[in-house]
Order: C-alpha cells, then sequence, then structure tokens
C-alpha cells in the first residue's frame, strides 16, 4: 500500500504536458502516465493511484468522460483537472462531478506541487 | 335603346280596316253599277217589247180598218189602246200619213204631222222605237211605230203608232236603285264591322305580342306570350317564347361569368395588394398597368393615378428598373438581378428583382412584368450574421488558438521554473533541452501557419512531380508507419504529367493528409494513395484513403474549419492550411468518411498544359 499512496496518474494528450509531469514530480513520487481516456481507466483499474492529473480536451474518451466513469464506479482516487480553457461550467461540472481542483495551463509548479504533496503525504 | 310603339305609324287594325273598307266600298259600288245597267236595260228591253207587241197588236186588228178607211174603228182601237197601263198616246196614221186616229186629240184627225218624230215614224219601212219627251211635262216616252203592210203586198197601207211612257219603268229603276243603294250601304256597313272584328282578332295577338316584346326589350324577360289562334302568329308566339327562354339561359349564364369575373378580379386586386413584393407590368407602348400597393410603397410613388402613365415618367430614364424593363421588351426574355442597389435620400434600397415578357396564352407579346421584393432589411440583417460569423469564427480561433499555445507555453513554463533549482541535474537538463526548444517550435510553427493561413499566395510555382512529393511525405513518416503498423499501398500512376505549384507548401499539404490518416488509425491499417490523369481536358486526381476510424458527419464537414473541435477530436491548423494550399493551386479538396470505415480525400490538381 505504500508503494500505491504514492502513485499519481497523469493523463494528457500532449507531450509537453506530460514532459514536465515528469520533471516536476517525477523524482518524489511514482508517475504514470497516458495520452488517452481510455488508458487511464485501465491504469485507474488496475494500478489505482492515488491522485490523478486530468486533462479535459483528449481524443476518444475526454477527460469529463472519465470523471463521470470514475464517480460511476465509485472510485476512491482524487482528481485534479488540468486544462488549457478556462471555462467556468466546465469547472462547476467537474467539482459536482468530484474533482478537487481545477487548474488551468500554463501550469503553477508550486501548486502542482502543493496539491501532490497535500494527497499523498 | 328606347323601346315602345311609334307614334307616327298607323295602327296595323287601323290600316287593316281601312283598306278592307276600300275594298269593300269598290266592290260594292261595282256590284250596284252592274246590277243598276242590267237592271236598267232590262226595263228597257221589256218596256220595247211590251211596246212592239201591243203595237203589233193594234196593227193586226187595224189592218182591215185601215184598207178600208173605217175611221171610226181606227178611233175605237186607238181609244181602246190608249187604256193599256203606260200607254200615252195612239196615232195611227193611213195609207197617206194622215192622222187616222188620234187618241184623245179627235182634232187632229186627216192631219199630217210635221214633227220631226211623226216624219220619221210614217217614212220608216220596219218598226221604229224612237225615244222622246212628250208633251209639256217632257215625260220620257218611247214613239213605237210599226208600218202596216198586207200579206201579199209591198205596199204599206199605215202606220201605227204606240207612245209608251217611261215613267213607270223609271220609277221602278229608281225604286231598284234605292233598293240597291240601301242593300250596298248595308252590306258596306255590315262589311266594315265585319273588317273590324276580323282586324281585332288579327291584331290582337300581334298587339299582345308587340306588348311582350316591348316589355322584353325593356329587360323584363319574365314574359310568356299564350297566344291559342292556330296560325303563323301563334308559331311566332311560340318562337318568341322560346326566344326569350334562349335570352334568359344566355342572361343567366352571362350575369354568372360577370359574377365569376367580379369575384376573380377582386381576388386578384386582393393578391396583389396582399403582395409582399412589389409588382408593375407594362404593355407594349411602356405604359404601366398594373402597379400594386407595395411597388408604390417600395418606389415610394403615391402621386395618386400612376396606371396609365408612361413607365419613364413614374421612373426615370435611368431607373435600373426603367432600364431592366425595356431590357426584358427588346429581348424578349427575363432579366434577373438578386441585388440592385437604389440610391435615396434617406439612404440604399436593395431590391431583389426579376423582369419577365408577358404574354398571352399564345405567346403573343403582351409586355412585360418586373417584380422585386425589398431586401434591404435582410442585407442589414446579413451584414450582422456575417459580424457574428466573423466574432464567432474569431472566438473559435482565439479558442483554438488559446488551447494550442498554452500547452507547449506550459511546459516551457515548467521548465523554466525548475530550472534554478534543477540546473545542475544533467538528466533535467538533457529533458530541458529536448523539451523546450521542441515546444517553442511547436508555437512557432503555430504562429508561422496562423500566417500562412491568412496569406496571400507568395510562393513562386514551378513545374512539380506530385508522385516524388508523396513519396517524400511516405519516407518522412515510414517509421511512424512502421511503428503503428500501418501499410503504405502505392497507387501512383508514374506517367502523369507535372503540376504547376509550389513544392514545400504541396509537400506540408500531403504530409498534414498523411499524419490526418496515421492519427485515424491507431490501430493500424492502410493507407492507400493514387494518383490519375484521365483525360487532357481534365485535372490530375489524387486519392488519400485510410482504413481508420472515419469521421461523423459533422467533423467532416468542419474539418477544414480552423481549430474545428469537437468532443471527439480537434484540429488545429493542419487540415484548414492544406485546404488553403490546394486552392492556391487553383484546385479542389473534398473529404468522404464514415464513422468506423475510413475517410478519403480526394485532390484535384490542374496540369500544366503541354
Amino acid at each position: 500500500m505504500e508503494h500505491l499512496s504514492k502513485r499519481i496518474l497523469v493523463v494528457d494528450d500532449d507531450q509537453g504536458i506530460l514532459d514536465s509531469f515528469e520533471v516536476l514530480l517525477g523524482d518524489r513520487y511514482n508517475l504514470v502516465m497516458t495520452d488517452n481516456g481510455y488508458e487511464a481507466l485501465r491504469i485507474i483499474e488496475t494500478k489505482p493511484p492515488r491522485l490523478v492529473f486530468l486533462d479535459i480536451k483528449m481524443p476518444g474518451l475526454d477527460g469529463m468522460d472519465v470523471l463521470k466513469k470514475l464517480r460511476k464506479d465509485q472510485k476512491q482516487v482524487e482528481v485534479v483537472i488540468i486544462t488549457a480553457t478556462q471555462r467556468d461550467e466546465i469547472e462547476r461540472e467537474a467539482k459536482s462531478l468530484g474533482a478537487i481542483d481545477f487548474l488551468t495551463k500554463p501550469l503553477n509548479i508550486v501548486e502542482v506541487e502543493r496539491i501532490a504533496s497535500q494527497i499523498l503525504s | 335603346m328606347d323601346f315602345r310603339k311609334d307614334s307616327r305609324s298607323i295602327r296595323l287594325r287601323t290600316r287593316l280596316i281601312f283598306y278592307s273598307t276600300i275594298i269593300l266600298l269598290l266592290v260594292m259600288a261595282l256590284v250596284i253599277i252592274l246590277v243598276e245597267k242590267r237592271q236598267s236595260e232590262t226595263i228597257h228591253e221589256e218596256a220595247r217589247k211590251r211596246g212592239i207587241t201591243i203595237a203589233g197588236h193594234l196593227a193586226a186588228v187595224s189592218t182591215n180598218a185601215l184598207l178600208t178607211y173605217n175611221y171610226i174603228v181606227l178611233k175605237q182601237n186607238a181609244e181602246r189602246v190608249v187604256l193599256e197601263k203606260d200607254v200615252l198616246y195612239v196615232i195611227i196614221h193611213d195609207k197617206e200619213d194622215k192622222v187616222a186616229a188620234y187618241s184623245q186629240h179627235d182634232e187632229k184627225q186627216g192631219m199630217i204631222l210635221t214633227d220631226e218624230v211623226s216624219q220619221k215614224a210614217t217614212r220608216a219601212r220596219a218598226p221604229l222605237i224612237q225615244p222622246i219627251l212628250y208633251g209639256e211635262k217632257e215625260v220620257r216616252v218611247l214613239d213605237i211605230s210599226i208600218p202596216v203592210y198586207i200579206k201579199e203586198s209591198q205596199e204599206k197601207w199605215g202606220t201605227i203608232r204606240i207612245g209608251l211612257s217611261l215613267e213607270g219603268m223609271s220609277s221602278q229603276i229608281l225604286k231598284t236603285r234605292l233598293n240597291l243603294l240601301f242593300l250596298g250601304g248595308f252590306a258596306i256597313a255590315l262589311g266594315i264591322l265585319g273588317s273590324i272584328f276580323f282586324a281585332r282578332r288579327i291584331t290582337q295577338p300581334i298587339s299582345n305580342l308587340v306588348g311582350t316584346t316591348i316589355a322584353a326589350a325593356k329587360g323584363d324577360l319574365d314574359q310568356v306570350i299564350d297566344i291559342h289562334t292556330g296560325d303563323e302568329i301563334e308559331e311566332l308566339g311560340k318562337n318568341f317564347n322560346h326566344m326569350i327562354q334562349q335570352i334568359r339561359l344566355h342572361q343567366t349564364e352571362l350575369e354568372n361569368r360577370l359574377r365569376e369575373i367580379t369575384s376573380l378580379k377582386a381576388y386578384t386586386d386582393n393578391v396583389l395588394s396582399s403582395m409582399t413584393n412589389g409588382l408593375i407590368t407594362i404593355d407594349l407602348e411602356e405604359k404601366i398597368v398594373t402597379l400594386n400597393e407595395m411597388a408604390e410603397r417600395i418606389l415610394g410613388k403615391r402621386s395618386g393615378k400612376i396606371v396609365g402613365l408612361p413607365l419613364e415618367r413614374v421612373l426615370s430614364e435611368d431607373h435600373p428598373l426603367y432600364r431592366m424593363m425595356i431590357e426584358t421588351l427588346s429581348r424578349e426574355e427575363g432579366v434577373f438581378r438578386s441585388e440592385m442597389e437604389l440610391k435615396k435620400d434617406e439612404g440604399s434600397l436593395w431590391l431583389t428583382v426579376g423582369t419577365s415578357l408577358l404574354t398571352d396564352g399564345k405567346g403573343k407579346k403582351l409586355g412585360a412584368l418586373v417584380l422585386f421584393q425589398d431586401i434591404t432589411g435582410i442585407k442589414a440583417l446579413e451584414e450582422k450574421l456575417r459580424q457574428a460569423d466573423r466574432l464567432a469564427a474569431l472566438g473559435t480561433l482565439s479558442a483554438g488558438l488559446a488551447h494550442e499555445v498554452k500547452n507547449p507555453l506550459s511546459a516551457i513554463k515548467t521548465f523554466v521554473q525548475l530550472l534554478p533549482r534543477k540546473l545542475e541535474n544533467p538528466s533535467f537538463m538533457e529533458k530541458f533541452n529536448s523539451t523546450v526548444p521542441r515546444e517553442i517550435d511547436r508555437i512557432n510553427q503555430l504562429v508561422e501557419d496562423l500566417l500562412e493561413l491568412t496569406r496571400r499566395r507568395v510562393h513562386p510555382f514551378v513545374a512539380l512531380d506530385v508522385n516524388y512529393l508523396i513519396l517524400q511525405v511516405i519516407d518522412l513518416h515510414g517509421e511512424e508507419m512502421e511503428k503503428k503498423q500501418i501499410r503504405f499501398e502505392d497507387h501512383l500512376d508514374r506517367t502523369i504529367p507535372p503540376v504547376e505549384g509550389n513544392s514545400e507548401t504541396l509537400y506540408r499539404a500531403f504530409s498534414n493528409l498523411a499524419i490526418n490518416a496515421i492519427q485515424a488509425m491507431p490501430e493500424g491499417g492502410s493507407l492507400i494513395i493514387s494518383s490519375k490523369h484521365d483525360s487532357p481536358s481534365s485535372g490530375l486526381q489524387i486519392i488519400f484513403r485510410d482504413t481508420g476510424v472515419g469521421m461523423d458527419e459533422e467533423t467532416s464537414k468542419n474539418l477544414f474549419n480552423p481549430f474545428f473541435t469537437t468532443k471527439d477530436r480537434g484540429v488545429g491548423l493542419g487540415m484548414a492550411l492544406t485546404h488553403k494550399i490546394i486552392e492556391d493551386h487553383r484546385g479542389t479538396i473534398e473529404v468522404m468518411s464514415e464513422k468506423g470505415a475510413g475517410t478519403t480525400f480526394v485532390l484535384m490538381l490542374p496540369v500544366i498544359k503541354s
């Protein structure tokens, strides 16, 4: 469980974002990364992380779909939305679906680190 | 028209009576004259015969007395005969013409009478009748003389004369005449009465007929003639009734037609005045025949009576509507203009105008028709919509741009923020050196693409081998395709002619199409690219076909819009740019796609004419 407790999943279809998370959190946490929603759900099912950084706009299954699925399956996982488009209604919907935070790109590294340490400490 | 009896005309009945009376009078007069003449002749003849008989008889009984000069017997004979009715006198002359006996005139015995009548009588060798006037009263008398001969001798022995009065005969003739006149008058009176009666009988139905025809002519068609004379007049009446019935039928039909026409006219008027389009029709003399309310309103012509005026006077010689109408009349075909601007004091009036030639059912030219609609409001709305579209497009573009920029920006920011902390970390620096320039390049490429998309074509065009460019693209993406198990099928026709274009931009266009196909086949598949040139007149056809996931209708419809995004996918500027590049090459690009069945792009590029 110790091992699992440090696991963070980053879901984003942009390689730059994935690279950013790797250099920011890779040396302190067990980072798992994927560029699509299907893979994300599979990972949550098989190797459940404590924290998920989830992009909204992705081909196929988007972030909101993933969130709905998690909610439906009553998965005990904290989700933080990371998105390039700040829209109040998306934020409201995400929070109503259980997202604990809503970060807009470009990401503030201090905030990302704070959330990671808060959840995983 | 005034239908009544002509007061100057003599009525038929009067004429009938008049003519029949004249005829009657003539006939009666002729009858009376003939009868009277005939009767007079008969009476005269009777008188003569009687006179001769009496004289003959006297001669017979007096012959011996004459031979013997027995004046006493002769005197007795004369006095006896003179007693006979109408016998006025009896004279017996002897052989020497002396008076042998003279009734009631004894004093004349032995005298020779010298008057002309006596001379003629005594000289006559045959019976002689002389009409004379006798005595002081000048009574009309027939003097009848008969010579007396002895049978065996030619010698005359005397002359027997009697004077037979015609007074009795005259009174009889008079009486006959009176009778005739009385009878004639009675007959004429009866005839006139009869003719009046028959004239009435004949003319009464005609009068009825005339009265009825006058009433009918005045418009009262509820007339029925009821004549039963059994002759031509009854037939005339029947024919008239039939004629009236026919007229009534025609009149009813005409009234119905008129009602229909009136209601149709009212309907047409309503249609014209209710129309939201302006309508003007002119005849061949360019005079206005119709101009509906909307036309008045649109043209601002409210000067009362416009119909009938020449169009040129109502509009003006250089008015576009006038020119279109004249053109229609001269070219004998309609003209259409989807937008036409009319300059007015208070701004422009925009119209959609269509004219057509006005013909009758047989194609004979009658005039021209113009139908126009005020689209000023629509134009303003369109302008607003265009602006809204521009703003919306700008919104989409901005949102897309923000999304596309923010990802690399976020990566750069993160790396830069970590730099002071991890400057000594070689693996970070390695990652930094690979990631940051790449992300900066992405932003730069985005800006370049955006500029390219809005730039007018400036690249020089040269003759290009399209196949070569395509194969280069495949070569570049070969490794990725292999990794994703995507097979390339080469259907390129090596004999196609070159196209005129820019190798750099066309390469990008083909590359974008290849990337699109690769992205559409995450589970592998086939990318089939073909090129062909069917005929010298047609362009070069290039087809990119993949067996990927395909797109829904909305996505394929909007595929070439910059930053178009659906729930499933977002496109950056790649496809918009591809579209622009192909258009710059005067080519076309179309996309056909079906969800789950793959996508096909069909490009047409003009070839260089040899």
